[in-house]
């Protein structure tokens, strides 16, 4: 069930006050409580994702235990290799739900079209079954704790129903944030008391994680589809407009989700990760990956990039790390060229800022001249971003080029936003402007605007902010983009 | 936790406050409309007497123009369509209209993607939901549509979501749209080019037979005649996506006016604004041709 559906807050009153109704002494009730919750909300998907769910749970459970009984054994030669084909198998155990039910079309696709090509047909069976939601998620987010224990970072959890949680925690469970064990299975095991603060605090959280869904991205989404789906009908400016209106629809959807999974479990006494720094406001593209997703760029950090050699090898491995890193990234979006194509355009952007020595860490991050352009470099790495989320919203390579190359071809006079209605188009302006506002405020003009935090001033922001949601907002819009990695 | 449930408590009386102001201003706006679609609705729920009404999505909303119909039957003519709209909606719109008066002919144009095939029923609640408060019978279609719209519908900020900057402009300077009796023409030319396709029928959505089983009833219940009409689609082959429609309208014995895949206009690009939407020169040639269609039909019937 998702956040921004009407049903899920009916019974979100009900969650939250059985929690809480639960005394604090009795922390395994209320861990039971929430592991039926998480699963019966899942299950409100499709009954039969909770089995991938769970299995992947047990697999990464049962591995870690498998793993560490190495550990507590006396060192061997025989061990340490048996300690690493256990923990590659149940590796690859884990992983490949993620690989039959998200990547086995494409895989079989590349290896019926190669052989085609040598004159070789074959009838492919493909597989029809719905990807289970959330799966990209919490495979990445068991398959991180897996991994902290097979580097012995992480002893392994002996407590299953802790586990079972850790995975499927409904907040997160759609759509993360990823949490890492270190973080999440402590506050687990943790005996909670309500806090009057965290609370507000997730109500806050939710609120705005609604405005930068109903009102902002999937307004924007309207125009977006409008336009992106039928793109040929459009003259350039349009299609310019509805790259930068996906760019932005992108970023509040992901970011409204993240929020709300945020201030929910805050609301449950859970801290999850921030996973969004306003991420527009970043003047690199590496800079961007440290506002953008933040815990998935960890989790490719730690995973992926530093046991590839990290940054400290050579120049050239270093790049190669930063290109495999991303054409992963690229693949855990989707099983599309479009998606690896879109990885490979940030890793290449990344490498290029790190060559120029203009990354965040480059010998000319504080070049005067380059602090002094910082607007134009924030306006620069907007327009590559917005070009690299073109191809990641296109079905096809090819239509994302058709996409780009109209932009700039294709100069008809068509009146701006062609085909919205004037009151669509006033609100869309209204939603940029709101969140433009806000996103300011809190970036660049938080200490010269204190008054805004006055209790008085807060009231009526979250008052005005309620009703135009339900005013404005558009509302039971369907489905988060992200839910559908 | 008492500090943060009163303060939630408090929270939502200010909400309220705002909910019954919205509602005084939204009422009043809807009413005193200049132009624009507030006041088309509101016309047509409580104001309009014609004999034939036109039903239907943008199709029917751009392809029937009623002066041209008038001019041929003889009778008033007012063109009912809304852009994206199909049956769940246009149930709720003829009930509301049976409270006042019962027409005498029903054009209805089919879309199948709004009419037959499943998809997100919400999006046609948006313009009954200021029917809500007056006609049972749109309550039951909320209430078949999603259950939890009665607890939505209780608020007012919800019942006018995304309307109120139309209202105020149609208010202020209302946009003239509407060219006559709710016909809205188009004054462009397709300028991309499609090829024609075979295409499947339609598949039926339970929920919308359900209420075209409804809406034919309550048509045949109060003397209505309904027509149903296949209007022109650029390029298409035949109305094979249409068979499982024209099996209901056997069942009910309705006349059909299949002009889908006519010979003269879906092949000429200058009768189109896009492939699914004629332009003002096709209405018109359209409207002609179905004018003089329905009158043998209605002549048969017995309807002058």
């Amino acid at each position: 069930m998702l956040f921004n559906s009407f049903k899920f807050w009916l019974l979100f009153i009900l969650i939250f006050a059985l929690y809480w109704l639960i005394p604090s002494k009795y922390r395994k009730a209320r861990k039971w409580y929430l592991i039926i919750v998480s699963y019966a909300l899942y299950m409100n998907f499709q009954p039969s994702f909770a089995i991938v769910l769970f299995g992947v749970t047990m697999i990464t459970y049962l591995g870690a235990l498998v793993i560490n009984k190495f550990d507590d054994s006396q060192t061997s030669d025989s061990n340490h290799t048996k300690r690493k084909v256990y923990g590659i198998g149940f590796a690859v155990l884990a992983l490949l739900p993620l690989l039959t039910f998200k990547y086995y079309n494409f895989i079989n696709q590349i290896v019926f079209s190669t052989l085609d090509h040598f004159g070789l047909y074959f009838d492919s069976p493909g597989l029809n079954w719905a990807i289970p939601v959330g799966i990209s998620f919490f495979t990445f987010q068991a398959l991180g704790y897996y991994f902290d224990v097979y580097r012995r970072k992480e002893t392994a959890e002996k407590c299953l129903s802790d586990y079972i949680l850790f995975c499927s925690f409904f907040p997160q469970t759609a759509s993360g944030p990823i949490s890492t064990a270190s973080e999440l299975l402590p506050q687990i095991k943790s005996e909670k008391k309500f806090v009057f603060s965290h609370g507000v605090e997730g109500l806050k959280y939710v609120l705005w994680g609604l405005v930068l869904k109903c009102v902002f991205a999937d307004r924007l989404g309207l125009y977006v589809n409008t336009v992106m789906n039928n793109y040929e009908h459009f003259s350039g400016l349009n299609c310019a407009i509805a790259a930068i209106f996906f760019t932005l629809q992108i970023y509040g959807d992901f970011a409204g989700y993240s929020l709300m999974a945020i201030g929910i479990a805050k609301t449950l006494g859970f801290h999850l990760v921030n996973n969004f720094d306003r991420p527009y406001f970043a003047d690199s593209v590496t800079n961007f990956w440290r506002k953008w997703h933040i815990s998935l760029t960890r989790w490719l950090t730690k995973h992926v990039y530093i046991p590839l050699g990290g940054s400290r090898c050579s120049k050239p491995r270093q790049y190669a790390n930063i290109m495999a890193t991303f054409l992963v990234s690229g693949l855990w979006h989707g099983a599309n060229y479009t998606f690896i194509f879109w990885g490979g355009l940030h890793g290449v952007a990344q490498i290029a800022e790190k060559s120029l020595g203009i990354d965040p860490k480059g010998k000319h991050a504080n070049n005067k001249w380059l602090l002094r352009v910082k607007p134009l470099r924030i306006i620069l790495t907007f327009i590559l971003v917005t070009v690299a989320w073109v191809f990641f919203r296109m079905p096809t390579i090819s239509d994302a080029w058709n996409f780009i190359i109209r932009i700039f071809t294709d100069h008809s006079a068509q009146e701006i936003m062609y085909k919205a209605t004037n009151s669509d188009k006033l609100l869309t302006f209204f939603a940029i402007l709101l969140v433009f506002i806000a996103e300011l405020r809190a970036e660049y003009l938080k200490e010269k605007t204190k008054w805004l935090d006055s209790s008085w001033a807060r009231w009526l922001i979250y008052v005005a902010l309620f009703a135009i949601i339900i005013v404005f907002g558009v509302l039971d819009a369907g489905s988060f983009i992200y839910v559908n990695f | 936790m008492k500090r943060f449930i009163t303060y939630i408590l408090i929270f939502f009386c200010f909400i309220a406050v705002i909910d019954i102001s919205i509602g005084y201003l939204a009422r009043y706006l809807n009413s005193h409309a200049k132009g624009g679609d507030t006041k088309n609705h509101y016309y047509i729920a409580g104001e309009m007497t014609d004999s034939v009404l036109i039903f239907g999505s943008s199709r029917a909303i751009h392809h029937f123009n009623p002066k041209i119909l008038e001019d041929s039957l003889g009778m008033t003519v007012y063109n009912c369509g809304l852009d994206g709209n199909g049956i769940i909606y246009n149930y709720g719109r003829l009930m509301s209209i049976l409270r006042r008066y019962k027409p005498r002919v029903i054009i209805y144009d089919i879309m199948p993607e709004f009419d037959m095939s499943h998809d997100d029923y919400t999006k046609y609640l948006q313009w009954q939901k200021r029917l809500y408060d007056d006609v049972p019978e749109v309550r039951e279609v909320f209430n078949d549509v999603d259950w939890t719209e009665r607890y939505k519908m209780i608020s007012n900020l919800y019942k006018y979501n995304t309307s109120i900057i139309q209202m105020l402009s149609d208010n202020v300077k209302p946009k003239q749209a509407v060219s006559y009796h709710g016909y809205k023409p188009i004054d462009e030319v397709i300028n991309y080019d499609v090829s024609p396709k075979d295409e499947l029928p339609a598949e039926w959505d339970e929920l919308k037979l359900k209420y075209f089983h409804r809406f034919i009833e309550e048509c045949q219940r109060n003397g209505i005649a309904v027509i149903i009409s296949f209007s022109p689609w650029y390029k298409a082959v035949n109305s094979a996506r249409f068979d499982n429609f024209v099996s209901l309208c056997n069942e009910y014995r309705l006349p059909v006016i299949d002009m889908y895949a006519d010979s003269v206009l879906s092949s000429n690009p200058n009768y189109f604004a896009d492939a699914s939407h004629l332009n003002s020169t096709g209405a018109d040639l359209f409207s002609q041709k179905f004018a003089h269609i329905l009158k043998g039909i209605l002549h048969g019937a017995n309807i002058p």
